[in-house]
């Protein structure tokens, strides 16, 4: 279990949870203020590369199936749009071409949602795109840790972060109900990583009204900030942790 | 055996062999239950089972609906006992499995049917407004018998779930108290049923158990995923601590003698106990650690 | 060894080695975009050797999913007999791939090896291109005669991770196999798919063996002969 984060954000990372699958890994995402409001608590796993069914077949490359599970009732179109989000980051970092006419199954379940989403006394409807971008923020997060998990080729890493501009026009990761509908504008960007820094902007989502200078200079420089954070505080150490008892027996 | 999993003539004779004298794989005697693990979470109703390497996620919520036309003085309760490939590759999604199945009735039958959960205890106005449980159970990894975790995980965030306090107004309105608001209320829960599952294996051949005498054929508790696949045969008995059957099934499979059930209900008997006593500590540990919160904040 | 250092995907190797005489192994790859630089595919341990004027690079990683490579051997489960080749699986939910019939010494087509659905072979990886059936044959190439493969009869078998049985298979003086052949007799097939069969004269000596195998993959050396004598003492050995 690796956990850090930044001055706003509480990360806690754990790889290898799941004994049947190929790859698995177990992320929370808690605010570091407000430890009362519960936390995104996400479980992943994949198995693969596997024998796809002829329908799913491709001839030179390999097929994702992604199936995202919510913590309460049964997938609806809210997770298949979860599902198509992931599946366009994935596609570009995913060494497909290695490994052709196989299937990667990766199975999302999300097990914990913060408090402030059950709180139905303010209208919920509107903040259903703002929960998933955070939603969606959790999943990749932990999605990568289970392909590193795995084993399976990537053709780079990548993390993501998701912070909103609030009424007082300040950026913050750590966000609460009253934040979010007093917001203007809530985002999600995905980087890949060189070497610690990030380097090419692969996934941008934004909700609400915003400006652009503003998003081009202040939303991704906070986010990239808040990526290579999570990388040093957290990603690395769970993997040299992974890996240490992946090899306890050689010493 | 299912699709995708391949197992070999040496494993499975190996097994055999090993269950005729008397040892299982994991090491575990022939009549012994995996060592469960309860783990609360901070939500009401939000509780993770460990059963050996077998592992699942319980979430319970309510909301309030229009109860059945035939039964107005009911609430309504409904399990979704969904497998994902997170469990195991076997498992397809989307898909119901044989195995999803057999899960989904037997939880139907051992938690519903037996009124485990008081369902008159969740009406609020006759004919017009009652409470809807939901139990969600995430399977996230195989290792055998999902059917016993199923029933423990249920049973304990059920026990541990409260649903927020209400009250009616002049105008027949409901005004849902939230939680931090209004202490909110547990569940009435009538009896715990615990389910307890035997696999079957043959150590003869086929003719030998249906003419002969010789009542050779072994019986395990709680299988792992290797017995289970190699097991002919199954029998799950639902106990409670009042030494009541709630419920019996044993779909076809091996034959066995008549008196050997009520050896394993004797069985079931005692791992029900066991297992009753260990969710109400965990129940009673968590409601202390909760007190135990309140009075921090307070002070 | 040279050196030990862990990556990621992504990361820039910034080693040099001379580009001509290189080998590429399983977890790096070429970079599309100037074609000489050389990128991780997957996390693990960075690994750069030299062996005859060859410089070697590859990543070393502990995972569960087999993927055939050229000359592996492997342990596999039959799972069709066909006209003139087997299907044979090497790990659950993935392809199988193929054992022709005239893949065994002595190989004629009037005799037949006697293999049906369920046995276990010992087998190496003949031939492995990612877009055809992978093949494996029961000969050793060099001889001519069995070399050892062929069908593994009793005994059991059980499953660990990759990096764990490629330490087992290539170490010859493996400190856990010696350990357990100072306490008791046993036959064993390991197989870089991640399957070991393994034999004693006896089916307590077996489980006992199988387990410590498996178990000690969590623990450290040090522990080795503690879990060993518990796993003894538990059985009545």
């Amino acid at each position: 279990m690796s956990s850090g984060g930044s001055d706003e954000l509480i990360y806690e990372a754990k790889l290898s949870v799941l004994n049947r699958v190929d790859g698995s890994a177990q992320l929370s995402i808690s605010s570091r203020k407000d430890l009362d409001e519960g936390e995104l608590g996400i479980i992943c796993s994949i198995t693969g590369p596997i024998e796809s069914k002829a329908r799913q077949e491709s001839p030179q490359q390999s097929n994702l199936e992604i199936s995202v599970m919510p913590h309460i009732g049964v997938a609806s179109t809210r997770e298949k749009l979860l599902e198509y989000k992931l599946k366009l980051v994935l596609d570009r970092v995913i060494d497909s071409f290695e490994y052709p006419r196989q299937l990667i199954q990766i199975v999302l379940q999300i097990l914990n949602k913060p408090n402030y989403e059950d709180d139905t006394t303010i209208g919920s409807d509107d903040m259903n795109d703002f929960f998933s971008l955070n939603d969606l923020n959790g999943c990749l997060i932990s999605t990568y840790l289970a392909l590193i998990d795995s084993g399976i080729s990537m053709k780079s890493s990548f993390l993501s972060s998701c912070c909103i501009i609030n009424s007082n026009n300040q950026l913050t990761t750590d966000f609460n109900k009253n934040d979010l509908i007093n917001s203007k504008s809530a985002h999600l960007i995905v980087y890949d990583l060189r070497n610690g820094k990030c380097n090419n902007l692969i996934y941008s989502e934004s909700i609400g009204e915003f400006d652009e200078q503003i998003f081009f200079k202040n939303v991704l420089d906070k986010c990239k900030k808040e990526i290579e954070n999570l990388n040093t505080k957290v990603i690395k150490n769970c993997i040299t942790e992974k890996f240490k008892n992946d090899y306890i027996w050689k010493a | 055996m299912p699709k995708g999993i391949d197992v070999s003539n040496v494993a499975k004779d190996f097994e055999l062999e090993s269950l005729k004298q008397g040892l299982r794989l994991d090491g575990r005697k022939l009549n012994e239950f995996r060592d469960v693990e309860i783990n609360i979470g901070n939500s009401y109703g939000s509780v993770d089972v460990k059963l050996g390497k077998t592992r699942i996620a319980v979430r319970i919520s309510a909301e309030i609906v229009a109860p059945f036309e035939d039964r107005p003085f009911e609430g309504l309760f409904m399990i979704n006992t969904e497998i994902s490939p997170m469990a195991s590759a076997m498992f397809e999604s989307g898909r119901q499995s044989d195995e999803e199945i057999l899960i989904s009735r037997l939880i139907e039958k051992a938690v519903r049917r037996s009124n485990a959960l008081d369902l008159e205890s969740l009406c609020i106005i006759a004919g017009e407004k009652c409470w809807s449980i939901r139990a969600d159970i995430h399977y996230l990894d195989y290792d055998g018998n999902f059917a016993d975790i199923s029933c423990i995980g249920v049973l304990c965030a059920l026990l541990h779930f409260k649903k927020p306090d209400i009250t009616i107004n002049e105008h027949q309105e409901i005004i849902v108290h939230p939680i931090n608001e209004r202490v909110p209320v547990p569940l009435s829960i009538l009896h715990i049923p615990i389910c307890v599952t035997f696999a079957f294996f043959n150590p003869n051949d086929v003719e030998e158990n249906i003419k002969g005498d010789s009542n050779a054929e072994l019986i395990v508790v709680d299988p792992t995923m290797g017995e289970e696949l190699l097991a002919y045969g199954s029998l799950t008995l639902t106990m409670n601590k009042n030494r009541e059957l709630v419920q019996i099934s044993k779909a076809g499979g091996l034959s066995i003698d008549a008196m050997v059930i009520m050896d394993c209900s004797n069985l079931a008997y005692e791992i029900a106990c066991r297992i009753t006593d260990q969710i109400r500590e965990a129940i009673k540990a968590d409601d202390a650690k909760r007190a135990e919160k309140r009075l921090e904040i307070r002070l | 060894m040279d050196s030990e250092l862990l990556v990621i995907p992504g990361d820039l190797i910034s080693v040099k080695f001379d580009a001509n005489n290189v080998v590429l192994g399983p977890g790096v790859c070429i970079s599309k975009k100037d074609n000489e630089s050389i990128i991780p595919t997957s996390a693990g341990i960075l690994q750069l050797q030299e062996k005859k004027n060859q410089n070697y690079i590859y990543i070393e990683s502990n995972n569960k999913r087999y993927i055939p490579s050229m000359g592996d051997y492997v342990v596999g489960t039959v799972t069709g007999v066909f006209g003139d080749y087997f299907k044979i699986s090497l790990s659950n939910f993935q392809s199988s791939v193929i054992l022709s019939t005239m893949a065994f010494p002595n190989a004629s087509k009037k005799n037949r090896p006697n293999l049906k659905n369920g046995d276990l072979v010992y087998a190496r990886v003949s031939s492995c291109f990612k877009d055809i059936d992978v093949e494996i044959e029961c000969i050793d190439p060099t001889t001519g005669k069995d070399g050892g493969f062929g069908l593994l009869e009793g005994g059991y078998v059980f499953e660990v991770k990759l990096g764990y049985a490629r330490w087992l298979f290539f170490d010859k003086q493996n400190p856990l196999l010696e350990i357990l052949a100072s306490k008791c007799k046993f036959e064993i097939a390991i197989g870089i798919n991640g399957k070991i069969w393994l034999k004693t004269d006896d089916l307590k000596t077996t489980l006992a063996c199988s387990t410590i195998i498996e178990n000690c993959q969590f623990l450290k050396q040090q522990d080795f002969n503690t879990e060993i004598n518990k796993v003894f003492k538990k059985l009545n050995i």
